[in-house]
């Protein structure tokens, strides 16, 4: 396979305040080569963003990178200065943050937004940078004229589809999607995702797409590293996901979906207490699948509503 | 609360929406161009029922319940909760009709005050609607356990939690003013699959135990057909389509609910998706939508199923 575009390697990220001390990620490494659809799920609270923003270096206060490297095309992103940051954030990497519905400035008309975002990385004239604001739009399925609009005009998937589309206004290197769909109805989820998908395609970037949906995540990951606790427990090619997890929080994360046909079945997702502590490095189980070792049981489940 | 006592056993629905209609003025400088979010609704909720509203992005699903919630002014139409307008509510009878009827916001990130800390929301929440509970400290903490969290969160400011957990901190505010109504929009759209279950068990045990009437704005079909006893589908911000979770999904007769049913994601499709059998879809829907006589036509009488449709569709 080609060089890899991101190495996190060994990551470990620690909150300290006076009251207390949150390891946000412990110890987590993964690639993500050129082209790659790379996934990453776990329960809420499991250290996704806190990656996600370590990539960036958005971490703030009281965060502290304790551990671990970023490499981005073999460059150490955490050794960058500021300029350099500059130059590369935008051009290069891209990021739709969790918040993406209320990232949006909210006295400035959309249209402007765009307008600054491309001349201020790429240059060019208003009426160049507005053209291609329109296009982005359209990507979105949405109508050109709400570049006219201010954000709080605009529905929540609506203010999270233009975040997506102003992160692919200069064709990033890498794309960082942090759940990026929570707001949109299956229908256009999919209809995004698979554009995102053909400019990938196009253009060669690669993902990194955060999620809790797990069959969404099935359908749009090459491969898919899934979380707890701040750490890493299965790593794994999509494909033998699916029907190959051995970890007992993957098995639950991929039991606990509720179906759309036949009985309603009361579920009860991670059977109360089920703790996973001190969990291992993950070891190799052949075939790209990487598993730490656990000793509880699957949980059961299925008693009829 | 004698009050709510009498309400609660008084006869008629919790809600009854009746040719509700709102539109808003988008600001293009030349073409004051009218978006209309909801066109003519009716919805009626029965006491301790509880609606999913779903529909694709932009819609109108956060509008309807934020017309509830009497953040926004309906241009026309009525809306009653238990037997009252609302249109009429003034000063102490607003403040009243708050904490009767909460919401879950779509967004937890602009809906959290960043400069308090957990436990102070949770407090004024206490003090404003229970002001009876002596111990608060052991009430928050039961609140935030409901949700799946540690007390640890309590002494947190929101911007210290990862999405899921301030979504769970928004959840527990609103248990914290004990309402008879609940918006939920979007509650559970940042919650992994595991805490997700967990919250709309907790969501269908406060019915149970407690009558509470739930609106449940979501676009995740399976958990609406999960935790709802009715959905009500809107599409350009009319409902197309309502009745009987099971029913309804099992027999999607709006071309627009089939297509949102065909859509949901499925790990063991091989392709994304059929374009030309969605470009079919889509086009019935345009031609359903623009027809001038719409009508709604009962699909089972027994499970209140019924379609929005032109008669000659019908056929
Ligand atoms: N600024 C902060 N100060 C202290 N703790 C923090 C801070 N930011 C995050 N944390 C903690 O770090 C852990 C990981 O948070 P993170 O936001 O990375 O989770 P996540 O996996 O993105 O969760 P979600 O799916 O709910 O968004 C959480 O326990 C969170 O409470
Ligand atoms: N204050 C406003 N000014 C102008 N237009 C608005 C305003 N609020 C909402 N709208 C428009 O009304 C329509 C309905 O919005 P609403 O927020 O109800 O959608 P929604 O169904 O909740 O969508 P989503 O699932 O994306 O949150 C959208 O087209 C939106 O742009
Ligand atoms: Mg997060
Ligand atoms: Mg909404």
């Amino acid at each position: 396979m080609s060089v890899p575009v991101l190495e996190v390697q060994d990551l470990t990220v620690e909150y300290v305040s006076d009251e207390r001390a949150v390891r946000g990620a412990d110890r987590v490494s993964f690639t993500i080569h050129s082209g790659e659809i790379f996934g990453l799920a776990g329960e809420s609270g499991c250290g996704k963003s806190t990656i996600a923003n370590s990539i960036m270096r958005l971490l703030k206060d009281p965060a502290r990178i304790s551990n671990g490297k970023v490499l981005f095309d073999g460059t150490d992103v955490l050794g960058m200065d500021e300029a350099a940051l500059r130059a590369w954030r935008w051009n290069n990497v891209a990021m739709v943050f969790q918040s993406a519905m209320n990232s949006l400035n909210p006295v400035t008309r959309i249209g402007e937004q765009f307008i600054d975002v491309i001349r201020t990385h790429r240059g060019g004239t208003r009426a160049a940078a507005l053209h291609r604001a329109h296009e982005l739009l359209k990507m979105v399925r949405i109508d050109p004229v709400r570049l006219r609009a201010y954000p709080h005009q605009l529905s929540g998937g609506q203010r999270q589809r233009i975040v997506i589309a102003m992160a692919c206004a200069l064709n990033p290197r890498l794309l960082i999607l942090d759940e990026p769909t929570t707001a949109l109805d299956v229908v256009v989820q999919q209809e995004i995702l698979e554009q995102i998908r053909e400019l990938q395609n196009e253009l060669g970037f690669a993902i990194l797409f955060i999620t809790h949906d797990m069959s969404l995540m099935l359908e749009l990951s090459d491969r898919i590293g899934i979380m707890y606790g701040g750490r890493i427990v299965e790593l794994a090619p999509a494909t033998t996901l699916r029907h190959g997890s051995r970890h007992p929080y993957t098995q639950a994360l991929l039991g606990a979906f509720p179906p759309l046909h036949g009985p309603r079945v009361k579920l009860t997702g991670l059977a109360e207490g089920t703790k996973f502590t001190n969990i291992q490095d993950l070891e190799d189980t052949g075939e790209g699948h990487w598993v730490a070792p656990s000793d509880q049981p699957v949980l059961s489940q299925g008693e009829l509503l | 609360m004698t009050s709510t006592a009498i309400q609660r056993t008084a006869v008629g629905p919790a809600v009854r929406i009746r040719s509700l209609s709102k539109s808003f003025t988008s600001s293009a400088l030349f073409s004051r161009k009218k978006i209309p979010a909801l066109r003519d609704i009716d919805l009626e909720m029965q006491r301790g029922e509880i609606v999913a509203l779903v529909g694709e992005s932009g819609s109108g699903k956060s509008t309807l319940a934020r017309c509830l919630a009497l953040l926004e002014t309906p241009d026309s139409g009525e809306v009653l909760v238990n037997g009252k307008d609302i249109a009429g509510l003034k000063g102490a009878a607003v403040r009243k009709y708050r904490s009767e009827v909460q919401m879950v916001f779509q967004d937890p990130f602009g809906s959290l005050n960043p400069t308090f800390r957990v436990e102070h929301i949770l407090e004024r929440a206490l003090a404003l609607h229970q002001p009876e509970i002596k111990s608060k400290r052991s009430e928050m903490a039961k609140l935030v356990s409901t949700v799946g969290l540690s007390p640890d969160v309590l002494s947190s400011f929101p911007h210290e939690l990862s999405g899921g957990q301030r979504q769970r901190i928004a959840i527990a505010r609103v248990l914290a003013a004990k309402p008879s109504i609940i918006l939920a929009d979007e509650p559970t759209s940042m919650l992994d699959v595991s805490v997700r279950i967990g919250v709309l068990n907790l969501l269908h045990k406060l019915r149970d135990e407690h009558g509470i009437t739930i609106l449940y704005v979501t676009h995740d079909l399976a958990s609406a057909r999960y935790l709802s006893d009715r959905i009500a589908v809107l599409n350009e911000g009319r409902i197309v389509e309502s009745g009987e979770s099971v029913q309804l999904l099992d027999h999607p007769s709006h071309p627009y609910t089939q297509l949102l049913v065909g859509a949901v994601p499925d790990p063991d499709r091989d392709s994304s998706f059929d374009a030309p059998k969605r470009a079919a879809l889509r086009e019935q829907i345009q031609r359903w939508s623009t027809s001038a006589n719409l009508q709604k036509h009962i699909i089972d009488e027994s499970s209140q199923h019924w379609v929005l449709a032109d008669e000659s569709e019908m056929t």
